[in-house]
């Protein structure tokens, strides 16, 4: 009886700890990636859509209410031009150009879901296969400068706000070694910026939207800063 | 500590809360035409205070669990929103409070720092206008400016950031609002080794006269709204770069005006805004124009 359900309970960690994937861990830029002059390609990812989110307002009536009490700051979030963090992604390329790289820019921003998923996954290798990129684009290192949300969140405890809504950029910047899709350099961007003191201004929200600007250019920053000369 | 928030309450009251761009009257230009008198206010100090971020303001509690059916949930979601305010306005005081510590240095300066002072030096540094200073008190006439600013210092004492908030009004009306806005200065930036040594040196003469430029800087600015070209307000929204301290800022503005190495933005408030440009090193040392031979000239 005892061994059976210490199987069972050995069986049961197996299972919950196989159900977690660990985070990819910041890898800095490796001198060595850039020396022996590959070509490079840099792309970015669909951006998803400017939005708001309630993390922490988790039960679905929560969430509802949640919704329901942002709505004229989500009408508004949902308004907001991106193209400004666009331009990363051509000035990355500058900078390579500048380190004596042979670049292009892929103009057609990249969905990562239309590329396989790799398993099992492993820590310092890209989650998803980008070799056929190698043929399609003739390069060697893809950059990928990944944003999986933006806009602003607006934490929440069950039903209650507990903090000012904030300007958020998030995602990840890494580049992928086409033969191998082994990473050479992997950094989250994780911005976070306030309005301020004074954030509830509809309907335009001058001040959340200043922060989601300044979230913008402090997120490109953060990509660029590795390639600095 | 009770009255910085008096004081700030007081500084966004003048100036009417939030105000959105499409609600900034038009620009008083009949101040450069007819003069004004400047209002002092009520308090003698000048407010000052330590900079700090909001970016990570924010509590964090543990979910309760509801009880009770409806009215419970009513109940629980009140006490639940009431305890999170009051953790959220606790933790904005400390921050504020944290803050304001870097300013002990300086704290026997300050104390002398009085509005008659300010306003009295910097109206002589507003070139053309017959600006005179009025009590508190007084009704005076033709148009009244009254003002609130509230200087912030970063906490490496490398800037200080003036925000002016400003009411303007004919004497004898002072509910007929003609013009109310929020002018802000961010100073140039203080490269010195020791810049608290630099703002303390001889009594704080210099931190005194930085506070009179800024100030004067945002009256200049108020009249000058006047001279500006309406089309102006018509520029594209773009994120403009600039120093403060020795960290570099964004602000999402129009450019109204660009010279002698600052911007003058109109921000997405409507706030008239003068900010130091970041510099580029020039291909060979120059010596400044002459109409940039005095600070905040723009």
């Amino acid at each position: 009886m005892r061994i059976r359900l210490t199987a069972a309970l050995v069986a049961a960690s197996l299972f919950l700890v196989g159900c977690t994937t660990p985070p990819q861990r910041s890898l800095p830029l490796r001198s060595e990636a850039l020396a022996s002059k590959p070509k490079m390609g840099v792309a970015m990812s669909l951006l998803p859509k400017v939005d708001t989110a309630f993390p922490g307002a988790e039960c679905l009536l929560c969430l509802a209410a949640a919704s329901m009490a942002n709505r004229s700051l989500t009408a508004h979030v949902q308004t907001l031009s991106g193209d400004d963090l666009k331009q990363v992604r051509d000035d990355l390329a500058e900078r390579l150009r500048a380190k004596g790289l042979d670049v292009i820019v892929i103009e057609e921003p990249i969905d990562l879901t239309k590329l396989r998923e790799v398993s099992p996954v492993q820590m310092n290798f890209a989650r998803r296969d980008f070799s056929p990129l190698k043929e399609k684009h003739r390069i060697d290192k893809l950059v990928v400068i990944d944003i999986s949300a933006w806009g602003v969140e607006r934490t929440y405890s069950a039903y209650v706000p507990t903090s000012a809504p904030k300007a958020i950029v998030r995602g990840a910047s890494y580049i992928v070694d086409l033969t191998s899709n082994a990473l050479d350099w992997y950094m989250s961007v994780w911005v976070r910026k306030a309005a301020g003191p004074n954030w509830d201004e509809p309907p335009k929200f001058p001040g959340l939207t200043n922060a989601f600007y300044q979230a913008i250019e402090q997120g490109k920053d953060a990509v660029l800063q590795p390639f600095e000369q | 500590m009770k009255h910085v928030w008096i004081i700030a309450a007081l500084a966004w009251g003048l100036a009417g809360g939030a105000v959105a761009a499409e609600e900034v009257p038009t620009a008083p230009d009949f101040l450069t035409r007819d003069g004004f008198a400047l209002k002092l206010p009520q308090a003698e100090a000048v407010a000052y205070h330590g900079a700090f971020s909001h970016d990570s303001a924010g509590v964090e509690l543990t979910v309760p669990m509801y009880y009770g059916g409806f009215i419970g949930l009513v109940a629980g979601v009140v006490t639940h929103a009431v305890i999170i305010d009051s953790a959220k306005e606790r933790q904005l005081r400390q921050l504020q409070s944290a803050a304001d510590r870097m300013l002990e240095p300086y704290q026997a300066i300050l104390a002398g720092i009085t509005h008659r002072e300010l306003m009295q030096q910097a109206l002589v540094r507003v070139p053309g206008q017959a600006g005179k200073l009025i009590e508190s008190g007084d009704a005076g006439d033709g148009w009244i400016v009254e003002t609130l600013p509230v200087f912030t210092m970063a906490q490496d004492s490398r800037s200080l950031v003036l925000e002016n908030a400003l009411v303007v009004y004919a004497a004898g009306d002072p509910k007929t609002v003609r013009y109310r806005n929020i002018v802000k200065v961010v100073s140039d930036p203080n490269l010195f080794e020791d810049p608290r040594a630099y703002w303390t040196e001889n009594e704080g003469r210099r931190l005194k006269d930085e506070s009179t430029e800024l100030f004067a800087h945002s009256l200049r600015l108020l009249l000058d709204a006047a001279a500006v070209d309406p089309a102006a307000t018509a520029k594209p929204e773009k994120s403009v770069r600039y120093v403060d301290g020795s960290k570099t800022r964004v602000e999402r503005a129009q450019v109204v005006r660009q010279a002698c190495g600052r911007s003058v933005l109109k921000t997405l408030r409507g706030w008239w805004m003068s900010v130091p440009l970041p510099v580029v090193p020039p291909a060979e040392p120059a010596s400044a124009p002459a109409e940039c031979q005095s600070r905040y000239a723009v």
